[in-house]
Order: structure tokens, then sequence, then C-alpha cells
């Protein structure tokens, strides 16, 4: 099949590795790497090494010596090999918001796949849906959003870590998805969600995802900047986070308020060998076996596939079990859903009450809501570059 | 895409989540009517019509009337956490529910009209030993009793991951056992989204195609290869975005015949076929029908490491195609898995799992396609393996007489990691990948 759109990308112009020019299709057979592309080298679990190609660079991994000019146009799904060891070789990918999750520099504790694939779904996230996310953290989630809500949607997250926020912009920038995703530095709990340089204050979300270390402080914000009829989700590793935020969603006017435990159980496949001991295999000698038999049943070794019914047994099985030791806690999921009859915004003077048993800062914490409140502090806060 | 399309219309499919515990999937219309229970109660869904979505409707007299959907079941969560901190016991609790008022006097204040706080309020007096609850108990019983007596209804757009929901809680068999959390996991693994193209397989009549093609919102190319000439894709005629019939978000889908890959006559009589050989950026796969035979036919179309994604209730036949990928070394980070999703009831002082829930309801075979080693044209000659493994010998020979020496750190860096980055020349060549679990 002839794609065109292949064509009209060119060489030279890294292609966007995370959402597509959707004009066209893909490319699809033969789509091969070029210069300033982002591309995946796979050596394994835990040898998964992102790097954006340029000339005459190498990278230098647990498989050797690699250089980038040997990746440049070859197609994706293939091996490169190390000059010195050609012995030595990864697998060339192509990178997908899953594979950068698992490649991507930690700058934080990041949301995996399993909890990210739950998110995407029950947000009821798809191409042209506006989400917001906070904290930015590592950006894990932000890739995998940004993938779903091109063309047409976009993601505005928030970072009040300086570092963190630029960084987190810097990659979108480097890897084109900039035009999908806007990172802005600011406290969330202090200051809300509202984006006055945009135009955006209340009631522009399709959807909403917080990842803090005390979600309740930006509940009220949340509910806020959430469209009526759209779902929110809060993730957050204990449980006493999650029951101070699940009354604070209540107290807000949240409904559908449910917690879910996402545990992902990868599991071990092998060849195994499992033997037919001696005296089980067909042929052994048994009681009452005239003695003549014996030595045949010993000493001819493909007996002992054969079960005592004569049956033959595979000399290995390839079989699953699950991992003996496992990932088995990330976070709850908190969702809940702002109703559809519901007030557009908590009422202006809206400060939050007391939380039983929440760290005193955070409840402290008023969240800016009334127009010109949220306008001031958030020009002064916002520092995003988009 | 705003207003209007948030608006239930005359005789759109909806998903409605009753307060009994279940979802439906009905036409809003004035022809719909419910049954409750044993018997047709006659309400229709006439008063759907025109509401928003995300309305709750409940039952007044023989219609469903749109009531405020703001929350109304905060009694459990106020009372749960005592403010005194005296949770109180149930050590004088009647053991046998004394309740007086008959099951006749109930229904007739039922069938008077009366409203249910009335009902409930008439309850908790003619029961002897509701006094001696605790407070939880109490509220717990209006609760019950109010889901009991009360009819209420949630209506949502039918959007893929509500449709998944709806079907899976009514009929998981007719989806191949799709649980809605595999089907969200498949989605992300095959890396899902707009502009691309993917190859399906959908066992769940259409479920899987529809989500794909929500994902896609338009942009790309949705190919379903069906078992036979017509596919069976009445989940995805549910979907709200195709109920108009020729929607945009339909318009990348094409359907095919799976045989036609492996049958030139039929390949001949459907020219030219939606997707070449090494075209497709993901598939996806819910078969109804052994898993093997049919990645086998459809493996050719995925393109080089493009990633795929395969659900089976079943291990056994997965681990099967798991050991083919392998044996023809055609695929890498391939992990098999399922997920384990546990619902949590969240109340002041009284959180804990919840106490029933779907177990697992299947596995998901995901990884991305691979060029084999033997196919590398960059291969290198046995003569050049031979000099490698001559190195890697007496490199480890070297390692051995140094421990033996007592270099203790050099041999314990050598032995834990052989392939280090500092040793380039000698690095071990790369394992096989092994299987990638996710964390
Ligand atoms: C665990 S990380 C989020 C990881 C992210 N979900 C991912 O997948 O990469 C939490 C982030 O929230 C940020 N954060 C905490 N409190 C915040 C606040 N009040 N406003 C904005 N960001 C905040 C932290 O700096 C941190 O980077």
């Amino acid at each position: 099949m002839a794609v065109g759109g292949w064509l009209a990308v060119g060489w030279g112009h890294p292609s966007r590795p995370f959402v597509s020019d959707h004009d066209e299709l893909e490319p699809g057979a033969g789509a091969k790497a070029k210069y300033g592309d982002l591309v995946v080298l796979f050596g394994g679990r835990r040898m998964l090494y992102p790097i954006i190609l340029s000339q005459g660079e190498t990278v230098h991994v647990k498989a050797g010596l690699f250089h980038h000019d040997d990746v440049v146009a070859k197609p994706f799904g293939t091996i490169i090999r190390s000059r010195k060891a050609r012995e030595n070789y990864l697998h060339l990918l192509r990178p997908t918001p899953e594979l950068w999750t698992l490649s991507l520099p930690h700058r934080t504790q990041i949301l995996y796949t399993p909890d990210i694939s739950l998110v995407t779904s029950k947000l009821l996230l798809a191409p042209g849906s506006v989400v917001v996310e906070s904290g930015t953290g590592s950006g894990s989630l932000s890739h995998a959003l940004a993938r779903t809500v091109a063309p047409g949607g976009h993601v505005y997250t928030f970072e009040f870590h300086a570092g963190r926020a630029a960084t987190a912009t810097a990659e979108f920038v480097a890897h084109s998805i900039a035009d999908v995703v806007t990172c802005t530095q600011r406290d969330v709990c202090a200051h809300g969600f509202g984006l006055p340089g945009i135009g955006l204050e209340h009631n522009y979300a399709d959807a909403l995802f917080l990842d803090l270390p005390a979600p309740w402080s930006a509940a009220a914000a949340a509910y806020n900047v959430l469209k009526c009829e759209s779902i929110m989700c809060s993730f957050s590793p204990c449980i006493e986070q999650v029951q101070r935020m699940c009354v604070r969603l209540r107290e807000l006017g949240f409904v559908d308020i449910h917690t879910v435990e996402n545990v992902h159980m990868p599991m071990e496949v092998k060849e195994r060998q499992l033997s037919v001991p001696p005296y089980l295999a067909h042929g052994a000698k048994r009681a009452g076996d005239d003695a003549g038999s014996d030595d045949e049943a010993s000493s001819t070794a493909p007996k002992r596939t054969k079960s005592l019914d004569g049956s033959v047994r595979p000399a290995s099985h390839w079989a699953a079990r699950n991992f003996a030791k496992i990932g088995g806690h990330s976070g709850y999921l908190t969702f809940a859903r702002k109703p559809v009859d519901a007030a557009p915004t908590v009422p202006a003077d809206y400060t939050d009450p007391p939380l039983a048993g929440a760290p005193a800062a955070a409840t402290t914490t008023t969240t800016a809501t009334t127009t010109t409140t949220t306008t001031a502090a958030s020009s002064a806060q916002a520092t995003s570059d988009q | 895409m705003e207003s209007k399309d948030n608006v239930i219309s005359e005789g759109e499919q909806v998903v409605l989540w009753s307060n009994k515990g279940f979802y439906m999937i009905k036409k809003a219309s004035a022809s719909t009517s419910l049954r409750m229970g044993k018997k047709k109660n006659g309400a229709t869904l006439a008063g759907l019509v025109g509401e928003p979505y995300g309305s709750m409707f409940h039952l007044v007299g023989s219609e469903m009337v749109r009531m405020s959907s703001v929350a109304t079941d905060t009694e459990l969560t106020e009372i749960s956490a005592p403010e005194d901190g005296v949770i109180g016991d149930n050590r004088h609790i009647k053991l046998k529910e004394e309740q007086t008022m008959s099951a006749e006097a109930i229904q007739a204040m039922r069938e008077e009209g009366k409203p249910v706080e009335e009902i409930i309020g008439q309850l908790v007096e003619s029961h002897a030993a509701y006094d001696s609850k605790t407070a939880f108990s109490q509220a717990k019983y209006i609760v019950k009793k109010k889901q009991k007596y009360e009819y209420v209804l949630t209506a949502y757009k039918a959007t893929a991951a509500r449709v998944a929901d709806a079907l899976f809680d009514r009929s998981p068999r007719k989806l191949c056992f799709l649980r809605p959390d595999a089907l969200a996991y498949m989605l992300t693994a095959a890396n899902v989204r707009a502009g691309a193209s993917y190859a399906i397989v959908d066992g769940t009549n259409g479920l899987l195609t529809g989500a794909v093609l929500e994902r896609c919102g338009g942009h790309g190319k949705v190919v379903n290869y069906g078992r036979c000439a017509s596919p069976q894709l009445h989940s995805l005629s549910i979907m709200h975005w195709a109920q108009g019939g020729d929607s945009p978000i339909l318009a990348p889908l094409v359907t095919t015949q799976l045989e036609a890959l492996v049958n030139p006559e039929l390949a001949a009589e459907l020219a030219p076929l939606p997707l070449a050989e090494g075209t497709a950026h993901g598939l996806l796969m819910v078969p109804q029908d052994d898993p093997l035979p049919v990645l086998q036919a459809i493996y050719p179309i995925l393109g080089l490491g493009e990633p795929f994604a395969i659900f089976f209730s079943y291990a056994e036949p997965l681990v099967a195609c798991f050991q083919w990928l392998v044996e023809t070394d055609s695929a890498i980070a391939l992990r098999l898995s399922h997920t384990f999703l546990r619902p949590q009831q969240v109340l002041p002082d009284r959180t804990h799992p919840e106490v029933s829930f779907h177990n697992t309801s299947g596995f998901v075979l995901a990884g991305h396609k691979s060029m084999p080693l033997a196919d590398d044209p960059s291969a290198p000659t046995a003569e050049e393996i031979a000099a490698a493994k001559a190195r890697k010998a007496s490199m480890r020979r070297t390692a051995r007489k140094r421990q033996r020496s007592g270099v203790r750190a050099a041999a314990a860096a050598a032995a834990a990691s052989p392939a280090a980055p500092s040793d380039d020349d000698g690095a071990a060549p790369a394992k096989r990948a092994k299987p990638l679990s996710a964390e």
C-alpha cells in the first residue's frame, strides 16, 4: 500500500514519535529512523535506552557501544549492532508512551502503564479531550495523555517544582508534543488551575488527574476547572490520603466516588523440563513384574517420556505462572464525577473546612476561587513557556 | 461537540446504571418500557429524552422523571466516623429482624405513591430492634431500604468505556470475557492513537473495534478481520457516535475477512486488501477461536517494531502464542499478564477492600514485532562469533585467575556484570530479550 504521508515528512525533519500527523496515515512498513528522531534501543527488561539521534554521537550501555549513525536509516524493529563487538545487539523501536514510561529519566515516582491505562479509559479520553493534570512529575502520564487526546485536545499539566517543570517542558519540545501538552509552573493547592493567559478559568476541562501529596487541597480548584458531567481521578499510594480525599470530594458535591486498586500481575512464561521418574515410566519394574525386563526399562532413555499408561509425555512444556514476587501496589485510584446539575463553581467565599488528621499546612491553604484572586495569583505564578 | 451532543435524543441508545446495582443499555424512547423484578412495570424511558447525559431519573408513577443528581448517599459517611470516637457495639442486638410492618402494608404505601422517605420512616418506626443497632448499622439499614424501594437510573452517554462496563456486567461471555480494564490495557499496550492503522480480530461483537475507533477520533485506519463476510458489530453500533450511521469517527473502519490472508482466491475476490504486509501500526486481538492460528495468519500484516496485544480468557493458548513468537524469534518485550482490580470501600474508619468483586477474567499477551536474528543482514560471520567466544572464554579465565589470586573486588565486578559498560570490547552478547514485565 502506498502511504503518501511518509514522503511528505521528508528527511531531516524529526518525525513526531508520540502523536501522528493526522492528515495522512503514519508511515507503516519501512519507516526509518532519522537524525533528530527520538528512538528506543531495546535490549530487554530494564535495558531500554531512549536516544535522540544526532550525527557522530554514540551511546554506551550494558550491551556495548552503539553509534547513532548506525541507527539512522534503519527500519524500526530491526537489529542494531555494536561496531566493535558485532555479536552485541539491540533492537530499534519507535517510541511509544509505554516504552517512554519504562525508559524515562526518573525525577519523581511515576505512574506506570497499568494505572495509566485505567485512568485513560475511566476518564473517557479520546482525541479532542481537554485534560488537566498535576503534578507533572517526570511526565510519564503526560506523554500517554498527549498521545490519546491528540489531535484537537490538550493536556494542561501543572508542577510547582521549577526544575521539574522546566525539564518536562524541554522534553515536550524535544518530543514534538509541545502543541498538545503545556506545562505550567504553579502550586495548584494554593492557586488552582486557572489559565488567564489562555482565557480559561472555570469549567473548561473534560477530565482531570491529580497525583499530589495533599490532593484534598486542590479538590475545590479541581471542581471549578472541570465541566459538569466530567470525571476526575486522584492517585495516592496511601489509604489515609484516599480517605481524606474522599471526605473532601463528598463535601464538594462530587458523585460516583469510588476507589480501586489496580494490581497488575505479570506472569513468567518458560519452557520447563519435566522428567518422568524412572519408576513411574512406562515399562518400569513394578511389584509382580518378572525380573527379566528390569535392565531394559532403566537403560532405554526414550521410555522415560512415556507415562504409566503408555501415553507419551513431552520432554518439555511451555507453561505460565505468576511471578513469585511482584510490584503489587502502586497506589489507589479514586474516581469522582462532577454532577451534571451541580453548581458550576464552589461559592466565591469557599474555604476548605478543616479535615480530620490532615497535615496542618494543607488544611489552612485557601483555594483561590474568585476570578480576581485566581487571575492575580496565577499571573504572578504562571511561568509557562508556551 | 458541545451541548446538543450532551442531550439525550429520542431513540438514542443510552447506558443506564440502576441503583439496584446493574447496567442496562436501552433506547431512550416512549416505546421502551422497563422490566422491574419479575413483572414489566410499564414505566417508559420517554422522560429521558431532552435531558442532559449524566442526569438521574426516578420512578414516579409509571414515568421516569429527572431528579437532582447531587449526592444523596451521604448518610453512611456522616455516621461512620462517630464524633466522640465511640463506635458502639451490638451486645444488645436482637437476633431476629423485628419488622412489624407487613409486606402488604408496604406495598399499599408504594401503590399510593408515598415518597420513599415516608415509607422508610414507617419501617424504622415499626422495627423493634432498630434502636438497638449501632448508628452505623442504622444508617446502613436506611441506605439498604432506600435502594430497595427507590428506583433510580443514571443515564450515561454510550462511550466505549461505558459500553464496555455495561456489556461486561450484562453478559461477559458475549465479550469473550474481555473485562473493561483488560480492554483499557490493550488500548495502551498497542499504542492506539489517532492517525495510525490497526489490524483487529474482534470476538466482542464490535466493542474492541469501537474502542479503537473512538481512540482514533476519525483519523487513521481500523481494519476488522472478521470470521465471515458480514462481521458481527452490534456492540459498535451502540456507541453514541455511531448511532447516526455516518459519523466521522466511523470513517476509518474497514471490514474484511481473516480468511483472505491465507486464501488467495478470496484475497483476489476482496482485493484490494486494506492493509499490505508489514503496514499495521498495531494489532489487537480478542479471538473467539484458538489464538495461535489466528495470530499466525495476521502477524505478517503488523509492521516491524510495532506493538500488539492479545486477550484470551485462558492462559494456555496465549502461552502457545508466546512459545511460537519466541521460537520464531519474531517478538521482543513479550509479556503475559493479568490484572486484579480491587475496589475499596472508603469510609471514615471503615475502609477495607470490597467484599466481592470480579476476579481476573483473562490474560493479555503483549509485545513488539521484531526482526529475527537470523534475518539480520549485519549479523556477524561464523568466524567473528567464534572469535568473540574465544575472547570471552579468555576473559573468563583471567577473571577466574584473578579470583584465585585473591583480587576479590575485581572478580566480584566481573561476575556480577560481565558486560559492564566499561568493557565494551569484551561485552557478552546481549541476551535474547527476556520477557518484559511491566512494573
Ligand atoms: C509523584 S509526582 C507525579 C508523577 C507523574 N504522575 C508521572 O507519571 O510522572 C508528584 C509531583 O507533584 C508535584 N507537586 C506536589 N505538590 C504540588 C502542588 N501543590 N502543585 C503542583 N505540583 C505539586 C511534585 O513536585 C511532584 O513532581
